[in-house]
C-alpha cells in the first residue's frame, strides 16, 4: 500500500470504520512510513475537537413560536375539512333527489318520457299557430303591395292623361316607379310622346328603362305602335 | 417533555413521521423536541447568527409539515430533515442575497459569539474559540460536510443521500474539509502548520 492509497482510508479510520481486510495493509503502511503517520495523527486531533464543540441552545422563544406555528396549522387543516364536509353534504342532498334503486330510476325515466310525449304535441301546435299567422301576414303585405301598385297606376294614368305638360311630365316620372305598367300606361306614354315634343325624350327614357326591367311582358300591342312610330320597342320586335 | 409525548417515547423517528403524515400533524411536537437543538447547532455553526438559525429551524418544520405527504417509508428522517434544513437555508439566503440584507458571502467568522461555558477551564474555551473562528473561516460547503459527518454525526452515506453525491466523493470531501480545517486553526494559534 502507498501513501495515496493509505491517506484515502483516513476518513474510515477517522470514524473507526476500516474493513478488517484493510486494516493490516494500513498499519503496516503507518508502522514504516512517518508522514503518513504524522498526518493521520494531527487529522484525528482536529476531528477529536470537532467533536467536543459544546452545543448552542437556542433560546426559549422558539419553542414558543413551534407551537404557535403548528396549533395555526392545525386550525387551518379543521377548518378546510369542515368546508370540505358542507360541500360533500351539498353533494348527498341532491344526490337523495335521485333513487339508486334501477326499477326506480327506470320508472322515473318512463314517466318523464310520457310526460314529453303530452306536452311534445302541445309545443308543436303552439308553433305551427304561429307560423300560420306568419303566412297570413304575409298575404296581407303581398296584398297591400298590389294595391299600392295599382294606386301608383293610377296616378301615373291620370297625370300623363292631363292637359298641362307639367302635369304629363310628372306622369312620366312617376311611370319610372312602376315595375309592371300594364298597357294603359304604356298606352299613355306612346300619347305623351307622340303630342308632346317637349316629353318625348323623358318619355323615351321612361319605355326604355321599363322594357329593360325584368318583369315587364312585351305587350304585343305596344310594340306594334312604337314600330309604326318607327322605333323599337323591345328586343322582341 | 409533554406528557402528551410520553406514550410516542418508545417510537421511532420513522415513525413518528409516518404518523405525522397520515394527519397526526400534532406529533410533529415529538420531532421537534427530539432535533430542533440539533438543527439549530447545524444552522448556527453554517451561518455564524443565532436569530437567521432560530428562523431557519421554524422554516424547517413548517416545511416538514407542508410536504409531510413527500416522506416515503424508505427514506430516513434524519436525512429528510436534514435535505430539507440545506433546501431551506438556500432559499433564505438567496431571498437575503436578492434584499441585500447580508454583506459577505460565506464565511461566518464576525457573526459567531458564543457565550462562555463556566465549567470550562480558561485554556478549553480559548481553545474553543480558535476552532469556532477557524470553522467560519471554511468555505461553507467544506464547513457543511465537516458538520454533518463530524458534529451531527450522520454516516458518510447518510452524507451523501443528503448531499445528492456518492459515498466516495464524501469522503474526500471530508479529507480535504479536515485538512484545511486544521491549517487555518494552526495560523490562528501560532503554531507551525504542518506540513507534508
Amino acid at each position: 500500500m502507498n501513501c495515496e492509497q493509505a491517506r484515502e482510508q483516513f476518513p474510515d479510520h477517522l470514524r473507526g470504520e476500516i474493513a478488517p481486510a484493510s486494516r493490516s495493509d494500513i498499519d503496516a503502511h503507518l508502522t514504516g512510513c512517518a508522514t503518513c503517520r504524522e498526518e493521520l495523527a494531527s487529522l484525528t486531533a482536529m476531528w477529536a475537537k470537532l467533536g467536543a464543540l459544546p452545543e448552542e441552545q437556542p433560546s426559549p422563544a422558539l419553542g414558543a413560536r413551534f407551537h404557535a406555528l403548528l396549533e395555526a396549522y392545525r386550525q387551518g387543516m379543521n377548518q378546510a375539512k369542515r368546508d370540505a364536509s358542507t360541500r360533500v353534504t351539498l353533494r348527498a342532498w341532491l344526490a337523495c333527489l335521485w333513487p339508486r334503486e334501477p326499477a326506480l330510476q327506470l320508472a322515473i325515466a318512463v314517466v318523464l318520457f310520457a310526460a314529453g310525449l303530452l306536452v311534445g304535441p302541445a309545443l308543436v301546435q303552439d308553433r305551427r299557430s304561429h307560423a300560420v299567422d306568419i303566412g297570413s301576414n304575409d298575404r296581407a303585405l303581398g296584398q297591400l303591395r298590389e294595391e299600392v301598385s295599382s294606386m301608383k297606376k293610377l296616378v301615373t294614368l291620370s297625370l300623363l292623361q292631363q292637359q298641362s305638360a307639367s302635369d304629363r311630365l310628372r306622369g312620366v316620372e312617376w311611370s319610372y316607379r312602376l315595375a309592371q305598367p300594364g298597357e294603359q300606361v304604356l298606352s299613355a306614354l306612346l300619347r305623351a310622346l307622340d303630342s308632346d315634343p317637349n316629353g318625348a325624350s323623358a318619355s323615351r327614357r321612361s319605355m326604355r328603362s321599363i322594357s329593360s326591367a325584368p318583369t315587364a311582358r312585351c305587350d304585343k300591342g305596344c310594340c306594334d305602335r312604337w314600330r309604326r312610330n318607327g322605333r323599337r320597342w323591345c328586343s322582341s320586335s | 417533555m409533554d406528557s402528551r409525548f410520553r406514550r410516542v417515547d418508545s417510537l421511532t423517528d420513522n415513525q413518528v413521521m409516518w404518523q405525522v403524515r397520515d394527519g397526526e400533524v400534532e406529533k410533529l411536537g415529538v420531532l421537534f423536541e427530539r432535533h430542533h437543538q440539533t438543527l439549530f447547532n447545524f444552522f448556527v455553526r453554517l451561518t455564524g447568527s443565532r436569530e437567521f438559525s432560530e428562523d431557519l429551524v421554524q422554516e424547517v418544520f413548517l416545511r416538514m409539515l407542508k410536504y409531510r405527504h413527500t416522506f416515503q417509508p424508505e427514506n430516513q428522517f434524519r436525512s429528510w430533515m436534514f435535505q430539507i434544513a440545506r433546501n431551506a437555508r438556500f432559499d433564505a439566503l438567496r431571498k437575503r442575497q436578492r434584499e441585500a440584507r447580508l454583506n459577505g458571502p460565506e464565511t461566518a467568522e464576525e457573526l459567531i459569539s458564543p457565550e462562555p461555558t463556566p465549567d470550562l477551564s480558561t485554556g478549553r474555551q480559548q481553545e474553543i474559540g480558535l476552532l469556532e473562528r477557524a470553522l467560519a473561516r471554511l468555505p461553507a460547503e467544506k464547513r457543511e460536510v465537516l458538520l454533518l459527518s463530524r458534529v451531527q454525526n450522520l454516516k458518510y452515506d447518510e452524507v451523501a443521500e443528503i448531499l445528492g453525491c456518492d459515498t466516495g466523493a464524501v469522503k474526500v470531501r471530508v479529507h480535504r474539509a479536515l485538512k484545511e480545517l486544521r491549517d487555518i486553526f494552526h495560523q490562528l494559534t501560532g503554531e507551525k502548520p504542518y506540513e507534508l
